[in-house]
């Protein structure tokens, strides 16, 4: 199920929060939780009710060896259920994730015919697998005691706010908050700002992710005749694509949990305000960079171990991101790239902290780091190495001619049917209107991204009022209504 | 409650060497705030908020009031005017945009007042309603689907039906180069919600932005771009139509070594046409059903030839219609047998899209009847329409003179 769809807003957000609330009216917080395990069983197998399965084993298999784990026993047996349980998450990861793009590759480079197995790519897996690890990792290292019962497990696991695109939450904070009695009454003001973030991130999505997803696939579609400027507007589409609808996600997640009383780690933190990139990954994915900190990083000896093995860890996490986010070369390149990006930064700490700190050269420092950000995500759209060279080759094919925005392809794409009734009703030409289109969505939202707060902070500091009610009720009608027919979450597939 | 590892992860974090906290928003790796920590925004049990004047209750009580009085109004304005027709058929008064054929041929169908229907492909799109009043004395309703299969004409028929009106007629162009398709394939995902009986999906058609800036807004406020009822779909006037146009955008395919096997083709076909077409033959016993194989240029067939699928087609046509003759209630017309009208290529736009003109001459055909097949015949129109492509495709002249 997805948040921005009409079953999740009309009947399964309201009949969820209602029944958490009132059941534990009744004092029995186990049958309160109860509800939430099947309301989340319910969001996960909405679409494809057959992976279920994979969640159940999934929980069946760690919650076993957490409880192993946590019953003492030999240092060596314990290592050995560890390693039992890295191999099967990660291998399950394979399985659903690398298998498919891996035997294509094989066939591809040995000209073999391996018979390709038909696996229905579980939603959320990667991010599943990775809280398992996490939990088994933890109980390895006595920082997660024997507290947590199978049906915490499950519900931990499965809770439909992070199930599916996260935030990577360890169970142990989300086990606590469930069992915490203190959230268990409902309250109006949590609801309150639950609400400004669902509506806020909702927005994000349909009025913003989705126009730049448009104009994106359309680039994409059409990469062999495209024009420099195209090439530009479609790479930094995609960049505001990206950041719009994975936030929004996380917005929403956050908004739809508070409602329920539970706090959702924030996920992004403005990080198309930043101008390095260590600063860039400290406020995006910001869980994800958490969790390779804490058991990729510094199991491989962090910064302990002199230079040299410092930078080599940060490439080794940014190849272990770039093959998380996806298969394929071209993510072990984007990885590489963000990698060099950090030890860059690090290299050159201090003086980049003092270019930051005035304004001219942090204006630069930001373009050159976001237009860095920018290109590399072209390694997420591109299907091989070969059409993202291709794609961005366009930049050059035709010379300055090529950067007249009025010659634009792809500048038709910004045409949602609001605007397109505005400008109608306004009497704007179609190419006039399109350009001023193209240019409005980018303007606003590098606005929105740059001097405005960002969602978790303006719903953390909400102060209600009759015109924020208004605007708010707008803003949910007019996304309400763009529901049908819009795309799904780019970090579905991840 | 879980505590985090932070003192070692602090020290020793690539992305912060030195860990800052901004804006007031927790650092990765933090632990989360439980319930009632003094976070900026965090949760807590008031329920007004210092400084404001208003609740978080009556807050809320605003914020969905008006939330649910604009919904309200946007299903209010798609049930008042209902530009899909899923609730009633179309209100004289107002200016309804019809050129969305998955989403309005299904409330048309139900809701319409007829007594025939016109079903096909594209090539069904530019007949004009008064033609079949003039020629046929009938009130059509058309209900086309681009590159319609065979499922696509059952589904449009399975819709009629709820209509309850009683056909009189029935004309269905075959395109018979995807007949041979599975059974259940259609040329586009339907929106279900304005196919089936479910009034709980219909929020997708009450809270859809398109369908009210585009089909209510839009028409109401610019009466041109309104349809004229006689010609819903009709799609003629976006069209350049005249030989050096169509050969412009025609390019003769090489000519491909291998020939589609005739007798399979015709048995996948036979699958399909047992399931969409036979039950509805068989339904309507006191219908008059108008099957033709339509009239697409001679360009076409040459270029069929020449990627070895003819023979297969012409095989697939006279099986299909000896079938379909078979029923009291069908009869077929071989109407790309008008050998005027296919080599003619200033009637078309395209290899297979004709002109208004012809689209009227094809209705006049066949109510003479002039390619008609019978049981008798059928071998005789084949033959006859094999003569006319063979003879061309295998002409240098004439290839050259298609050649740009």
């Amino acid at each position: 199920m997805l948040f921005n769809s009409f079953e999740f807003i009309l009947f399964f957000l309201p009949v969820t929060v209602a029944g958490r609330f009132l059941l534990n009216r009744t004092g029995k917080r186990n049958l309160s939780k109860l509800f939430l395990l099947l309301a989340s069983f319910v969001f996960y197998a909405w679409m494809k009710p057959a992976m279920l399965a994979v969640l159940f084993l999934s929980i069946l298999i760690n919650y076993v060896l957490y409880r192993l784990l946590t019953a003492g026993g030999a240092a060596k047996v314990r290592k050995v259920l560890l390693a039992c349980g890295l191999i099967l998450n990660i291998g399950a990861l394979f399985v659903f994730k690398y298998l498919d793009p891996f035997l294509n590759g094989l066939n591809l480079v040995f000209h073999a015919d391996i018979p390709i197995p038909a696996i229905v790519f579980p939603l959320g897996i990667s991010f599943i697998t990775f809280r398992q690890i996490g939990l088994l990792i933890d109980s390895y290292e006595g920082r997660q005691g024997p507290g947590i019962t199978l049906p915490d497990l499950a519900l931990s696991t499965s809770f439909f706010c992070t199930v599916i695109s996260g935030p990577l939450m360890s169970h142990g904070d989300l086990i606590a908050q469930f069992n915490d009695s203190s959230r268990d009454r409902f309250d109006r003001d949590c609801f309150m700002k639950g609400c400004v973030a669902f509506i806020l991130g909702l927005s994000k999505k349909l009025l913003l992710a989705d126009v730049f997803g448009r104009v994106t696939d359309y680039a994409w579609t059409v990469a062999d005749r495209i024009s420099g400027i195209d090439v530009i507007i479609a790479v930094f589409a995609y960049t505001f694509q990206l950041y719009f609808d994975f936030s929004s996600y996380s917005d929403m997640a956050r908004g739809v949990g508070r409602m329920l009383g539970i706090d959702i780690p924030v996920n992004f933190d403005s990080p198309m305000k930043t101008c390095t990139i260590r600063d860039y990954w400290r406020h995006w994915h910001m869980t994800l960079t958490g969790f390779l900190t804490r058991y990729v990083y510094i199991p491989l000896g962090g910064s302990r171990r002199g230079n040299v093995r410092t930078c080599v860890n940060i490439l080794i996490v940014f190849l272990v991101s770039g093959i998380w986010h996806g298969a394929g070369l071209l993510f072990i390149i984007w990885g590489l790239f963000h990698g060099l990006g950090m030890i860059f930064c690090r290299i050159f700490d201090k003086p980049l902290s003092r270019a930051a700190a005035r304004k001219v050269p942090a204006f630069f420092l930001w373009l050159l780091t976001q237009c860095y950000v920018a290109l590399l995500l072209v390694a997420f759209k591109a299907e091989s190495v070969g059409s993202a060279v291709a794609f961005l080759g366009r930049l050059f094919a035709g010379g300055l001619k090529n950067f007249n925005i009025g010659t634009s392809l792809i500048a038709e794409t910004f045409r949602t049917k609001e605007f397109s009734f505005a400008l109608k009703v306004l009497h704007v030409p179609a190419d006039t209107g399109n350009i001023l289109l193209c240019c409005g969505y980018f303007l606003f939202s590098l606005v929105t991204v740059l001097a405005m707060p960002n969602v978790n902070r303006i719903s953390d500091e909400f102060k209600p009022g009759a015109f924020k009610a208004v605007g708010l009720a707008l803003l949910f009608v007019w996304a309400f209504i763009s529901i049908s027919g819009v795309s799904t979450y780019v970090y579905f597939r991840f | 409650m879980y505590i985090s590892d932070s003192d070692k992860a602090e020290n020793d974090n690539f992305m912060i060497p030195g860990k800052r906290k901004e804006d007031g928003v927790p650092a990765h790796g933090d632990a989360v705030p439980v319930h009632g920590d003094a976070v900026p925004g965090g949760m807590s049990q008031g329920k007004t908020v210092p400084g404001g004047g208003m609740t978080s209750g009556r807050f809320l009580a605003l914020l969905f009031s008006l939330m649910a009085a604009g919904l309200l109004c946007c299903a209010l304005l798609v049930i008042l005017v209902d530009p899909f027709f899923h609730y009633r058929g179309p209100n004289a008064s107002f200016p309804y945009m019809v050129n969305d054929q998955l989403s309005q041929n299904p409330g048309l169908a139900r809701n319409s007042k007829y007594d025939s229907l016109s079903l096909g492909s594209s090539v069904t799109l530019d007949y004009d309603k008064s033609w079949f009043k003039e020629i046929y004395g009938l009130d059509t309703l058309k209900l086309p689907y681009n590159g319609a299969y065979l499922k696509d004409i059952a589904t449009a028929m399975e819709q009629a039906d709820k209509s309850g009106n009683r056909l009189k007629t029935v004309f269905i162009a075959i395109d018979i180069m995807v007949a041979a398709a599975d059974p259940e394939t259609v040329k586009y995902p339907y929106p279900m919600y304005l196919y089936d009986d479910n009034p709980v999906n219909d929020v997708n058609y009450l809270f859809n932005k398109d369908v009210i800036l585009e089909y209510i807004l839009k028409p109401f406020i610019n009466r041109a771009a309104a349809t004229d009822p006689n010609e819903y779909y009709s799609n003629y006037m976006n069209m350049t139509y005249g030989r050096e146009h169509v050969l412009a955008g025609h390019t003769f395919p090489e000519e491909s070594g291998e020939k589609a096997d005739p007798a399979d083709k015709r048995d996948r076909m036979f699958r399909s046409v047992y399931e969409n077409l036979t039950p509805m033959l068989e339904a309507h016993p006191d219908t008059r059903f108008i099957f033709y194989y339509p009239a697409r240029s001679i360009l076409y067939w040459i270029d069929s030839v020449r990627l070895g699928d003819f023979d297969a087609y012409m095989e697939e046509e006279r099986a299909l219609a000896g079938y379909l003759l078979t029923f009291d209630n069908a009869e077929v017309h071989f109407l790309h047998n008008d050998e005027e009208v296919i080599t003619d290529l200033d009637r078309y736009t395209d290899t297979v899209h004709f002109d208004r003109d012809t689209a009227r001459h094809v209705l006049e055909v066949m109510k003479a009847g002039t390619y008609r097949a019978t049981k008798d015949n059928i071998e005789e129109m084949i033959s006859g329409f094999y003569e006319i492509v063979k003879n061309r495709a295998s002409d240098p002249a004439f290839i050259k003179s298609l050649s740009h």
